[in-house]
């Protein structure tokens, strides 16, 4: 019984010490600006003046034409998009990269082209073909997330144990059969890790896009805030564009559970 | 009177959601210099935390343990353990492995290295000072875990189902190979084990261990010349008795 | 032998793919397409490459470019991989410090490194130390959360058997938990690598005067389609040298825990 108390006590001993760590943080950055006045507001905003700023947003359509919530919803138009179609075409080609011998011979090569090129790079091929828009912006993003979706459908289907593969054999099974009964069910927790890291490459190049050729959306937005001086908008657009990456990360993640029956 | 370790009135008891749950009973245990005592019982109950208690790894929930008198409380190289799972240091070369307790404990390097090399030699790995254990066999990376200890030079060595993880034949060989090598330069050893041919093989005695709580059901002394054969009558007489007296395992 | 002449195989059977791409690139950039009009063939995109490299694109030749490129990304990447490993390792090994810093750690990881670029620029100015700020953000994150990971799952029977042979507590992490987590710390390297250099390009093209990342953005700017497609070789070239590099590094020190199918 004393055992039990004790490592309870530790427990909260440190989940006390992670919450007072957020606060001090946060005393410290109010400190620094709204008392001590290190920063000007130009550089640093204080907290107050960001919380303010993020509730306020969500009416308030000045001063880059629209509200946060206009904005996460662009944003989330285009990144979605993107990654839809670099999901679909990836992660089957991953598969069917690892899969099958012929397709890995030919394929393999020229991802492996592909594959050091960050996916920003191929914005100014994209506008010079397709001009400002949403299917420029689309085409970056799909190649991000197409990339990382390959790497790990490929990896998750190479590490199915031969062990398994010998079983499904013996039993007679033909070679689609083991693809689908044995090597890709095996494989779909490497498959849903590269959802994660697809999302999270989709949503960087998105931001970086934004920054550089858009009109509306969460990059745009925190572009803007910089040319008028408003690191409030700006932190508070990177505040959203934080929260949104994580929930639709967490969507994946409830997807996986619900797909996967076991750990 | 040559008691290298004396070990009074060890209990165990870990607590969890269920209620306690108590792994040793009351065990007293004593070993002589350089003898080989065998703890024998089936099951996986109690023999593996009696080792590490005594090591030091696991607080005993009461007793107390003495090695040449004086007390023991914390894990120290007085007690080495070679563990079932060898725990190696897979980073470390064979080298790496067997000199790392003198070397922590501040033995110059020409020193220690020799020394590493006398054991290496002593359990039959010359020649792989430089590999990995990644890169060797079940049975090697088992000696490697007995040079290691040896070469620290620990008053008593406990010996956790070493070879328990070995396929039948290597399990047979590495049997005579510890006896080869306990003949060459003579330890304290404590050694569990739940196989029978392996306890009598080794053994000067052997302490017949109850199941959970672990206690002690029964000691018997064996005088049989060394090494011994497998199917020696004496040897398969004792056999018979102490299969006959043991637990059946959970 | 038979592994050989699978070798062979694989080799023929990449260059053919590499081979029926570039024909591929040809025909459609042909004469009087539209997909003609906008994008150079591979010859003349191999031409101007090679052109570059003595005649000055902007301010300097792609060497000059590339150079520029590099170092920031191999200063960034040191101090992420420095602070990253350092945090890692005293998070995970920690429990006190685990409690106090993680919390910031896991409220400021959701925000893509590049959605930091405004903020750096407020920060830092029009100079190279908002460049800096963004690669060491990229790779920071990727190479702490691998390293915490590591120090984590070191396993408790290794620092058991240290303690056993006489290691004292303090010298328990430099002699087990530093070297048990030497396959997690370079897991985390790789990674950051490859998001330093995306973060470079991505810096360069937002706000720079010199670099691979300006010369495409550039490219763009006065409609030079070779420009950018020389930039985008050069950008995938190198990326792929350093990932290399960054393998090789890592198949001579982890050598020890290549894990055996058994």
């Amino acid at each position: 019984m004393k055992h039990k108390t004790l490592k309870q006590n530790r427990k909260w001993k440190y989940t006390l010490l992670s919450v007072c760590s957020i606060a001090v943080f946060l005393l410290i950055w109010y400190i620094c600006t709204d008392v001590l006045h290190l920063t000007t507001p130009t550089t640093l905003p204080s907290p107050v003046k960001v919380f303010q700023t993020f509730f306020d947003k969500f009416v308030n359509t000045k001063p880059d034409g629209a509200t946060l919530q206009t904005h996460t919803l662009e944003s989330m138009k285009v990144a979605l998009s993107g990654y839809f179609i670099g999901v679909v075409i990836g992660v089957p080609l991953g598969i069917a990269m690892a899969w099958f011998k012929p397709v890995d011979y030919f394929v393999t090569p020229l991802f492996d082209l592909l594959r050091p090129v960050p996916g920003i790079a191929w914005l100014p091929v994209m506008i010079v073909l397709f001009g400002i828009g949403l299917l420029s912006k689309a085409m970056v993003i799909f190649l991000s997330a197409f990339i990382a979706c390959v790497i790990n459908s490929y990896s998750g289907i190479k590490n199915t144990k031969p062990v398994h593969l010998w079983v499904g054999q013996t039993f007679g099974a033909s070679n689609l059969q083991l693809l689908f009964r044995i090597a890709i069910p095996t494989a779909l927790p490497m498959i849903f890790t590269g959802l994660k890291v697809a999302l999270g490459a989709s949503w960087n190049a998105l931001i970086a896009a934004e920054l550089l050729a858009s009109t509306k959306g969460l990059g745009f937005m925190i572009n803007q805030a910089r040319g008028i001086y408003r690191p409030d908008i700006i932190l508070v657009g990177m505040i959203a564009v934080g929260i949104t990456g994580a929930l639709l990360g967490w969507l994946i993640e409830l997807l996986q559970h619900i797909f996967i029956k076991q750990g | 009177m040559n008691k290298v370790i004396q070990c009074e009135h060890i209990s165990k008891t870990f607590p969890s959601a269920n209620g306690d749950f108590q792994v040793i009973g009351d065990i007293s245990i004593e070993a002589e210099r350089n003898e080989i005592l065998v703890l024998f019982g089936p099951g996986q109950c109690g023999k593996t935390t009696l080792l590490k208690v005594i090591a030091g790894l696991e607080p005993a929930t009461s007793g107390s343990i003495r090695i040449n008198g004086k007390e023991k409380t914390k894990p120290g190289p007085e007690c080495g353990l070679v563990y079932q799972t060898t725990a190696l240091f897979p980073w470390l070369t064979t080298m790496g492995n067997v000199e790392y307790g003198p070397k922590v404990r501040g033995v110059r390097k020409k020193e220690r290295r020799e020394r590493a090399q006398r054991y290496i030699d002593l359990v039959g790995l010359k020649g792989f000072e430089r590999s990995f254990p990644i890169q060797l066999s079940g049975g090697m990376r088992q000696r490697v875990g007995i040079a290691r200890v040896y070469c620290n030079e620990p008053e008593v060595m406990l010996m956790d189902e070493p070879f328990g993880h070995l396929d039948a034949q290597t399990r047979y060989l590495m049997q005579q190979e510890l006896e080869r090598i306990w003949e060459a330069e003579k330890r304290t050893i404590i050694f569990v084990t739940n196989n029978i041919e392996e306890a009598l093989y080794l053994a000067d005695r052997v302490l017949v261990m109850t199941n959970c709580p672990a206690a002690i059901k029964r000691e018997f002394k064996i005088g049989l010349p060394r090494p011994r054969d497998y199917t020696d009558p004496e040897f398969l007489r004792l056999r018979q008795e102490i299969t006959s007296i043991v637990d059946p395992a959970e | 032998m038979k592994k050989k002449k699978l070798n062979i195989t694989r080799a023929a059977v990449g260059a053919l793919a590499i081979l029926c791409f570039l024909c591929l690139w040809f025909w459609a950039t042909r004469e009087g397409t539209p997909l003609g009009r906008l994008m150079p063939n591979p010859a003349q995109v191999f031409l101007r490459l090679v052109e570059t490299t003595h005649t000055k694109v902007g301010p300097l030749t792609i060497w000059g470019h590339m150079l520029n490129s590099l170092r920031r990304v191999l200063v960034g990447f040191c101090i992420a991989s420095g602070s990253g490993i350092l945090l890692g390792l005293a998070m995970g090994w920690n429990r006190t410090i685990e409690a106090l810093l993680r919390p910031i750690f896991e409220l400021l990881r959701p925000i893509p490194p590049l959605a930091w670029i405004s903020l750096a620029i407020v920060w830092f100015g029009l100079g190279e130390g908002g460049k800096y700020f963004i690669i060491f953000v990229s790779g920071f994150s990727n190479v702490t959360i691998n390293v915490y990971t590591g120090a984590k799952a070191v396993d408790p029977e290794l620092i058991g058997a240290a303690k056993m042979l006489g290691c004292s507590d303090r010298r328990i992490f430099t002699s087990i938990v530093i070297p048990s987590s030497v396959p997690y710390i370079f897991t985390g390297l790789q990674i950051a690598i490859s998001s330093s250099w995306a973060a470079v390009v991505a810096a360069e093209m937002v706000r720079s005067t010199n670099g691979i990342g300006w010369m495409i953005t550039a490219g763009q700017g006065i409609g030079d389609m070779e420009q950018i497609m020389v930039g985008i070789i050069v950008i995938g070239v190198v990326g792929f040298l350093l990932s290399t590099f960054m393998r090789g590094v890592e198949s001579k020190l982890c050598a020890w825990s290549r894990v055996q199918d058994s």
